[in-house]
């Protein structure tokens, strides 16, 4: 393994001081990434491999800003005061900063699940950003948060020992702490956040953003799942490409994310336009 | 290289076994605690825990006087090191490197570590290894005593046997929504319920006397585990039996209701209450320090 040039840097955001790690390439060519995490749980699940991945990525010669969320990982603030609205600022000052610190003029976003509908949304109003790469991103917002909410009742009820409290952790898993708002397996997830994340739906009209998109979808199968495909074809330029690979922001265990990597990396090789 | 995030809150990078790790140290504004606290993640986690429990409970002990460290395990998170070299003896030289740097860094003579599942392995390993470690918090911890592979290959068969008996009964069914969810969604939800791959250890792992680490620390321990987590009627079972064999006792707290990772904002505020109630009483504030 070759030296790791990298170092812990903090972002200021609208006031908000977020954390953020820089990886820099030994050969750099003016060209740089930010990375937007998942949500929730998901991040922890998948930190080492956007670690791995951003690694990779610097020593394609890519400068690579790894950030923190207001309110997630080590960033300060509460996670029930944040909204998609600071996020996305928060995402829009990562690009300022990766750009500031690596001497980038183009800086492009690299996300995964949640990360990646958000660089989606902020590609749409900042058409500077160099190129999207979005691993398997949340197309459907509504349906997400049912499918988490039913997941964590399925695992409360079904890992609960024989005579412990099912119903009472389930009830809990669903999430009621009151009007409004939802305990997301221990993150306290506001209404409006909640009512944003619901809201989201990337196949709703064409895309604007017109440079160059890539949507990975992990997957057992050949194919790139319908939605994936569609929202890839929803773009001028974009592109869908299916890699095996496990769901790595669900797996508890250590996950090689190579192909997925391998598969960006292919793709970035191609991006001196 | 140091970053300053807030007032209270540093990363900084540290060396083990000639690689880089990465920290988050919390220090306090006020007074200082007699003891700091090391935070160690569980096996495939990194340095804000599970549902960044460590994150929020070192702001709080740090609130409270308390020096912390939250770092990352070499081959994990931020840290260097290959991913799949990471053993639970390489964990434990790494929690002695962490003691090591806060102590200096804070001038802190005594420190307790608070471990979360395998993390809690790692502390009963490191526990007897420097005198300055006086306290351990055990969120969740396995058996370790005894054989490591049999008592893990016991812990998935019971884990399965459990899992797949409820999966096939009517009521379970019934009570999830109707019937109508997707097989793959119970498998996902199955798949992230426990641990990962490589758990089974190293050679160096199972040469470890676990049993000697456990009950000849001489310092306190205070267990916490999930009323509802499928792995804690058999390790209450086994720490009561070692506390017997050692002529002592060791301090127990079971959070009704809860899973193996306190995936509730209810379950976690009480872990985090008491973990911190417990550690107030062990370091009593103007008792030593700079306080």
């Amino acid at each position: 393994m070759s030296a790791l040039d990298e170092r812990p840097v903090t972002i200021n955001s609208g006031g908000a001081r977020l954390h953020a790690v820089l990886h820099l390439p030994t050969e750099p060519r003016g060209r740089a990434l930010a990375f937007c995490h998942p949500f929730a749980e998901e991040k922890k699940c998948a930190h080492r491999s956007m670690v791995d991945a951003a690694r990779a990525c610097a020593e394609a010669g890519w400068a690579v800003l790894r950030f923190d969320l207001r309110g997630c990982g080590d960033s300060p603030g509460r996670f029930v005061a944040a909204d998609l609205d600071d996020w996305r600022a928060d995402v829009v000052a990562a690009m300022d900063a990766a750009a500031r610190e690596t001497g980038s003029e183009r800086v492009g976003l690299l996300g995964l699940r949640l990360g990646a509908a958000l660089a989606a949304q902020v590609a749409e109003e900042h058409p500077e950003v160099a190129c999207l790469a979005l691993w398997e991103p949340i197309v459907d917002g509504g349906r997400y948060i049912q499918q988490n909410l039913r997941r964590s009742m399925i695992k409360a009820m079904v890992t609960a020992h024989e005579g412990g409290e099912e119903d009472a952790g389930a009830a809990r898993a669903a999430g009621a702490l009151g009007e409004g708002t939802v305990d997301f397996d221990g993150y306290q997830v506001s209404e409006r956040l909640r009512e944003q994340i619901g809201a989201i739906d990337l196949l709703a009209q064409p895309r604007a953003y017109a440079g160059p998109v890539l949507v990975v979808n992990l997957t057992a199968r050949e194919e790139v799942a319908g939605p994936l495909a569609e929202l890839a074809s929803a773009y001028a330029r974009g592109q869908a490409v299916a890699v095996r690979q496990e769901p790595l922001w669900q797996r508890i265990g250590v996950i090689d994310a190579s192909p997925t990597i391998e598969a960006t990396l292919t793709w970035l090789e191609q991006r001196d336009d | 290289m140091t970053e300053t995030l807030t007032a209270t809150e540093r990363h900084l990078f540290f060396p083990s076994a000639g690689l880089r790790v990465l920290g988050v140290l919390h220090t306090p504004t006020g007074p200082v605690r007699p003891g700091a606290l090391i935070f160690l993640h569980g096996w495939a986690g990194y340095r804000i825990g599970p549902h960044q429990m460590f994150t929020k409970l070192a702001r709080q002990a740090a609130e409270a006087g308390f020096p912390c460290l939250r770092f990352d395990f070499r081959g994990r998170g931020d840290s260097e090191g290959i991913a799949e070299q990471t053993t639970l003896s390489t964990m434990i030289e790494d929690a002695q490197a962490a003691v090591a740097m806060v102590c200096a860094e804070t001038g802190v003579e005594r420190a307790a570590l608070i471990g979360d599942c395998s993390g809690s392995e790692v502390a009963i390993g490191a526990g007897l290894l420097d005198e300055r470690i006086d306290s351990l918090v055990l969120w969740s911890a396995p058996i370790v005593a005894g054989d490591r592979a049999q008592a893990d290959a016991a812990k998935r068969r019971g884990i399965y046997r459990t899992y797949l008996g409820k999966l096939f009964r009517r009521e379970t069914w019934a009570k999830l929504l109707g019937g109508r969810l997707q097989p793959e969604m119970i498998a996902q939800a199955l798949r992230s319920g426990g641990k990962g791959a490589g758990e089974e250890g190293a050679t160096s792992d199972r040469e470890i006397d676990w049993y000697r680490r456990y009950v000849d620390f001489p310092g306190e321990v205070l267990h916490i585990y999930g009323g509802n987590d499928p792995l804690t009627p058999s390790a209450l079972a086994h720490y009561d039996e070692l506390a017997r064999e050692a002529g002592r006792t060791f301090d127990t707290h079971t959070v009704e209701g809860a899973n193996h990772a306190f995936y509730s904002l209810g379950w976690e505020t009480e872990v985090m209450d008491v973990t911190l109630q417990w550690l107030a009483r062990r370091y009593p504030a103007g008792d030593g320090g700079d306080g």
